[in-house]
């Protein structure tokens, strides 16, 4: 059977993605300020990783690097909110891309169980 | 059996071996992720030797023609010489071939092309003069002209641009490091993709050569110039500019002063140029003034520029001493 990443198509759809899921999130002021003092290519390839491992992707990421990644904009008030919107803008940018629901829901699942981590807790 | 250069290190690959693997198999520490080719964490640089296109998919076009890739899915077929991103960066001998002020605060600097620099108009280089090293762009395409042409404003109490301005000599020697930067010109399978360049003050050194090389190598795509600065005498090079307009139906250069007020505006002709011309198609250079070029950078990307076809130079300054 197929894994979630290869459905969804694997590294082509993440480069689909990208560029559409990091829009989003800059054009939403909710959530862009978190992106201000970031260089903008770095932040691209950042995305794509984070992409990847929320395809079900292979990734080398551990709950401590989710910890020490995010810790610096916990400290900047990030919290379940924006964690919400970024599955929101991820389902969207699914749906763009024309992936089927269960996929889509099997992103939010990978993302929500992340959650604690990015949130360090 | 290819054998794989990293600093000191010198590993003879194993079969079916990726490059990534045989360094760190050596002891080395290469950034890395997914080691499948997507997250982009082990980019390398090919100093040296050919790579395979597999190692290089879904990077940059700009990269892949400076020799990155990604070391988890490159299995070369030959020897490679490889580094860091930007590690390794040549180092030249060369001198001034002349100096002249082009606008108010604004000195054009040329330099002897040094055996064996090759460098496409855009890109930056290391200057070192009077024990100190700053960045400066290519404005000239110097296998063209026979001259590195760089363009110098004058910093209020800056150390190398007013040395530069007063006290340089025709004739001077110099240390140059580079070439650097992915701020050129590349034509696609075709050439009629949208063009658009925008930079204030000495940020139009790298632009004004991107043009020249894209009009050279036959650009058939419109090419906008748009050149920000914040009075009237501040333009240079205008005269020239304009020639190159007339001459070159497909070549419009808009200079925006600011102080002249909505058509000075350079985020506001940015935004103008959107709604003539596809955005996902359209090749985006900025370079001069940090915080601007970083902003039109955002504004470019939210018009709907792909983030793969706009490049960028903020000309960072070194912090103030304290
Ligand atoms: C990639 C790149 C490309 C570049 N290309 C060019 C180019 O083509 N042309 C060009 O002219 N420049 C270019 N620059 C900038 C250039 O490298 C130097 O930074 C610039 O020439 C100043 O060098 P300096 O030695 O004269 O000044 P420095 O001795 O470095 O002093 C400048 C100092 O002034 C301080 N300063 C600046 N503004 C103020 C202020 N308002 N109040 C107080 N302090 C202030 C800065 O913080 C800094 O400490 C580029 C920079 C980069 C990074
Ligand atoms: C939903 C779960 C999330 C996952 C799985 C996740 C995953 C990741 C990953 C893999 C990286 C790259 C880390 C690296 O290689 O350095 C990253 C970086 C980043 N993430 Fe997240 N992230 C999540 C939520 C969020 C949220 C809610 C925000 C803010 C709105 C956010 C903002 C950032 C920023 C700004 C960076 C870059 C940090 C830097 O530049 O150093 N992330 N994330
Ligand atoms: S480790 Fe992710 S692309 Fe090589």
């Amino acid at each position: 059977m197929a894994t979630l990443f290869e459905s969804l198509g694997g590294a082509g759809a993440v480069d689909a993605a990208v560029d559409i899921f990091y829009r989003k999130m800059l054009a939403d002021e909710r959530v862009s300020h978190f992106f201000d003092d970031t260089n903008m290519e770095r932040q691209a390839a950042k995305q794509k990783a984070f992409l990847t491992m929320v395809f079900g992707g292979p990734n080398h990421y551990t709950g401590k690097d989710m910890r020490e990644g995010h810790r610096h904009l916990v400290k900047r008030g990030l919290n379940d909110t924006h964690v919400d919107i970024v599955i929101a803008h991820l389902g969207a940018t699914l749906k763009e891309l024309g992936a089927a629901e269960a996929d889509i829901a099997k992103v939010a699942t990978i993302a929500n169980s992340v959650r604690d981590d990015v949130l360090d807790r | 059996m290819s054998v794989v250069t990293f600093g000191e290190s010198k590993v003879a690959l194993l079969p079916h071996e990726t490059v990534l693997s045989a360094l760190e198999r050596a002891g080395q520490r290469i950034p890395n992720s997914c080691r499948s080719g997507v997250c982009q964490s082990c980019l390398m640089q090919a100093v040296t030797g050919e790579v395979p296109a597999q190692s290089q998919r879904g990077l940059k076009p700009a990269w892949v023609q400076q020799g990155y890739f990604l070391a988890c899915q490159c299995q070369p077929a030959g020897d490679l010489w490889v580094a860091l991103p930007n590690k390794v960066i040549p180092v030249f001998s060369t001198r001034v071939l002349d100096k002249h002020l082009a606008a108010e605060g604004v000195l054009v600097l040329r330099l002897e092309v040094p055996e064996g620099f090759t460098c496409r108009a855009g890109q930056y280089l290391h200057l070192e003069m009077e024990q100190v090293v700053r960045s400066y762009s290519v404005a000239s395409l110097p296998a063209h002209d026979g001259y590195i042409e760089l363009h110098i404003r004058r910093v209020s109490g800056g150390k190398l641009s007013n040395w530069l301005h007063d006290h340089c000599a025709i004739g001077a020697v110099c240390t140059i490091r580079g070439p650097l930067g992915e701020c050129f010109y590349l034509p696609d399978a075709t050439a009629d993709f949208p063009l658009l360049l925008a930079g204030t003050s000495t940020g139009l050194a790298p632009l004004e050569g991107i043009v020249r090389d894209a009009l050279q190598q036959g650009h058939q795509g419109p090419i906008t110039l748009i050149h920000g600065v914040l009075e009237r005498n501040g333009l240079y090079h205008a005269d020239k500019l304009h020639q190159l307009a007339a001459t070159h139906p497909n070549f419009s250069y808009l200079p925006a002063v600011r102080e002249e007020g909505e058509s000075g505006d350079v985020a506001l002709l940015l935004k103008q140029h959107f709604a003539q011309h596809a955005a996902n198609a359209t090749r985006v250079f900025l370079c001069g003034a940090p915080e601007l070029v970083n902003s039109l950078k955002r504004q470019v990307f939210l018009q709907g520029a792909a983030s793969c076809h706009i490049h960028a130079d903020p000309f960072v300054m070194a912090p103030a001493a304290p």
